[in-house]
């Protein structure tokens, strides 16, 4: 059952990912990015990750796209937008590099495999099962990730903020002439 | 879990869906009347009368009629976004109510039903269509997502109009979400977690938190006042300048689409507002409606009764506190919804963090239990910040008036 | 060039937002107790405080002699002077001579209700009447002929008196 909803939620982002990529109207990209926000934000509660799947649909379906659709629409960029690769050199390049990232997850699965395939290479990370709900039963939500977001992590967390702060700066910095 | 309790799980869901989603229908109506005839009291005047007794059958004749309407198409909309736009409004509103708890739980059951065969539930069965541990969290996310309903719909219709509301709705409702966001930060200091029903058993504990955080619910009231784009945020819809706003080339029943997700968030709002600062279903003064709930007796649905009752009673009055203020204040100028949303709300909502995380961080040391002191202490922190804002904000500060955006440019 | 706002200099501790609006939730409030003064039109056609002034200059009514026939003498006065150039009138005249209106017409659609022809009317025939209630069902029908501006029964408006102006 579970499986079945996992699947379901797992093509329907790779479908509203390539449609993100190959539409040529810039809102109809927009909405299949969001699109593909929830489906992501689903496989997220689906892996106990309730927070994380909610932050993704709060800040990114509900804020940040949403900012972008804004800026589309005010720079009316048109339905039958062209292509951004200008001249067969362009293309030529993004062919290689397209077909370069093909090789290199081809390379990235062969070493993978070499070392005892991807199970054997993540278990260390993996909680055993169930460990993430009885967790979230216990100490809440937020609690799992807000307790060794705030005692271990305190540092660099505080560093993440100090680079947001440096963005926003910088964007008034830039937005304003005259300070 | 074994089929049975899957079973009891589902019929309990389904029940439960459909019985909130036909009494926010009904309550959209009796809102929609209520704001009818409740704005004519308030001006003197009797509203409408003739359609069923009291006029309360006017929005049923009102949802036939546009159900009949012609749909009219804007040439050279989007026809695919102009479409979804009303529903994907009409989705999020609907979705918002999810995680509110509406009565006081109903006690397990195990039974066997025609049909459906034996079913069971384990615990008590708690009053809400879904507990989950996001708890209001996915509220925030929810009405994040109702932004998309008004910009598509504004931008689809391919009208200055309808866009122009549109990107006046966005920003608005985006700048607002942050204070919304930042004034329950409080609560989940308090509470110390978001699921209402947590919520909700602390402040039987404690005491509601409109004393415990008397500035959080303030601010919250404010912001849901710009979410619900109600007067006097109501520029997206602004008739005097935009028509209509961003639906103004909708109608039919895509028009009452947008009416009845406008509404549906409005009784949402208020259900949270009574839930997250006024006890939810909580019973003031007494203590008979938290008893564990375990057996079938007529105490116990009696119980259940009583306390969706009070649940009812307090969102209701709510809902016709946003009515009586929109037929009182007037629409703000835009620059001074940006005002207030970024330089006045959201400061204090910040300022107030850390005021109210110290005041819990010095309880704590200071040993006290969760009892009711603990939250008149709060109270008590509570009373000077309210009385600096209401009265030392409230000497032009508040509003970016004439005078201030003069001194402004000078 | 930029829209200069008057700007008021008021003292600070008067202006208020927040004690205002206070305020004004109160008044409505208390507007919520007050009667409402709606008419209920249909079925009440007048309240204590409402009713059809006398000078009301309403749809026309042509008054008639004791035999049924109307008061008019076909002088032509009230299509002389009628701004709105609504009155249709064809003179006729009998075997004594008496001047009498073949066909009689006012379009109410046309009509100002400025009452002239009531003034103008030597004979006390032609007047605008205290009445509202002219719903017709087609357009045709806002055309009065004589036989309907006779059979018309509401009581005829007061005109104004200039020398008792406020209608003492």
């Amino acid at each position: 059952m579970l499986e079945l909803v996992f699947w379901f939620f797992s093509a329907a982002a790779i479908v509203s990912a390539f449609l993100c990529i190959t539409r040529r109207s810039a809102v109809a990209s927009a909405l299949w990015l969001v699109s593909t926000l929830f489906d992501l934000a689903a496989i997220f509660v689906l892996l106990d990750a309730q927070f994380i799947g909610v932050l993704q649909v709060l800040v990114y379906a509900g804020a940040i796209m949403v900012l972008f659709l804004f800026v589309i629409m005010l720079l009316d960029l048109g339905r039958e937008g062209r292509t951004d690769m200008k001249g067969s050199v362009g293309q030529f390049v993004a062919l290689a590099l397209g077909v370069g990232l093909v090789v290199e997850l081809w390379v990235l699965k062969r070493v993978m495999d070499a070392e005892g395939g991807f199970a054997a290479q993540t278990a260390a990370f993996q909680l055993p099962e169930g460990e993430l709900a009885r967790m979230t039963e216990a100490q809440g939500a937020i609690g799992i990730i807000a307790a060794p977001l705030f005692r271990q992590y305190l540092v660099p967390f505080e560093v993440t903020s100090v680079l947001l702060l440096v963005a926003v700066v910088g964007a008034v910095v830039l937005a304003k002439r005259r300070l | 879990m074994t089929p049975e309790e899957l079973k009891g799980l589902l019929l309990v869901s389904s029940i439960k869906i459909g019985v909130v989603f036909a009494v926010i229908m009904i309550g959209v109506i009796m809102i929609i009347w209520v704001e009818r005839r409740g704005s004519a009291l308030l001006q003197d005047r009797l509203g409408p009368n003739r359609v069923g007794p009291l006029g309360l059958l006017q929005n049923v004749a009102d949802g036939l009629k546009n159900f009949t309407k012609e749909e009219v198409m804007p040439l050279q909309a989007d026809p695919v976004i102009f479409v979804m736009a009303p529903m994907m409004s009409f989705v999020a509103a609907m979705l918002l109510f999810a995680v509110v708890p509406f009565a006081a739980p109903l006690p397990p059951f195990d039974v066997t039903l025609p049909l459906i065969g034996h079913v069971v539930h384990e615990g008590p069965v708690a009053m809400v269509i879904a507990n989950l541990p996001v708890g209001f969290l996915f509220i925030l996310a929810v009405s994040s997502i109702a932004v998309y309903g008004i910009v598509l719909a504004g931008w689809s219709s391919n009208s200055k109009y309808a866009f122009l509301g549109a990107l006046r709705a966005s920003a608005q409702m985006i700048s607002y979400e942050i204070p919304l966001a930042m004034s329950l930060v409080v609560v989940l200091l308090l509470a110390g977690n978001v699921p209402l029903g947590d919520i909700i058993a602390f402040q039987q504990q404690t005491t509601w938190f409109v004393f415990a955080a008397t500035l959080s619910w303030l601010l919250f009231h404010v912001a849901t006042f710009a979410e619900t784009n109600r007067m006097p945020f109501d520029l997206a819809e602004a008739e005097a300048e935009l028509v209509a706003g961003f639906h103004t080339e909708y109608s039919s029943m895509k028009f009452a689409m947008f009416f009845i997700a406008e509404y549906t968030g409005l009784i949402t709002m208020s259900a949270l507002i009574a839930t997250l600062f006024f006890g939810g279903w909580d019973i003031p003064f007494t203590t008979w409606d938290e008893q564990e709930a375990t057996n079938w007796s007529f105490g116990t649905l009696f119980r259940v009764g009583m306390t969706n009752l009070f649940f009812i009673g307090k969102t209701f009055f709510f809902a016709w506190v946003y009515i009586w203020v929109r037929w009182t204040v007037p629409r703000f100028r835009f620059d001074q919804v940006m005002h207030l949303g970024w330089k006045i709300l959201l400061p204090i909502s910040l300022g107030y963090i850390v005021v109210m995380a110290s005041a819990v961080l010095v309880l704590e040391r200071l040993g006290m239990v969760h009892d009711w002191k603990y939250g008149m202490a709060l109270f008590a922190v509570n009373v000077p910040l309210v009385a600096l804002c209401v009265f030392g904000l409230d000497r032009d500060r508040l509003l970016l008036g004439a005078r201030l955006r003069s001194q402004a440019e000078t | 060039m930029a829209i200069t706002v008057k700007v008021m200099k008021r003292p600070e501790h008067e202006v208020s937002y927040l004690r205002a609006t206070l305020k004004g939730l109160a008044l409505t409030f208390s507007h919520l107790l007050r009667p409402s003064v709606t008419m209920q039109y249909p079925e009440q056609t007048a309240t204590d405080d409402w009713t059809l002034s006398p000078r009301w200059r309403g749809t026309h009514r042509m008054l008639t002699d004791e035999q049924g026939r109307s008061k008019c003498v076909a002088c032509g006065l009230c299509p002389q002077i009628c701004p709105a150039n609504c009155i249709k009138l064809v003179p006729g005249e009998d075997e004594q001579g008496n001047r009498y209106p073949l066909i009689y017409e006012i379009d109410e659609f046309r009509c100002v209700f400025c009452g002239y022809c009531q003034e103008v009317c030597p004979e006390e025939a032609i007047h605008v009447g205290v009445h509202y209630e002219n719903a017709e069902y087609e357009r045709g029908r806002f055309v009065y002929d004589l036989e309907r501006l006779c059979a018309q029964t509401h009581p005829v408006s007061t005109l104004w008196d200039p020398s008792d102006p406020k209608g003492q």
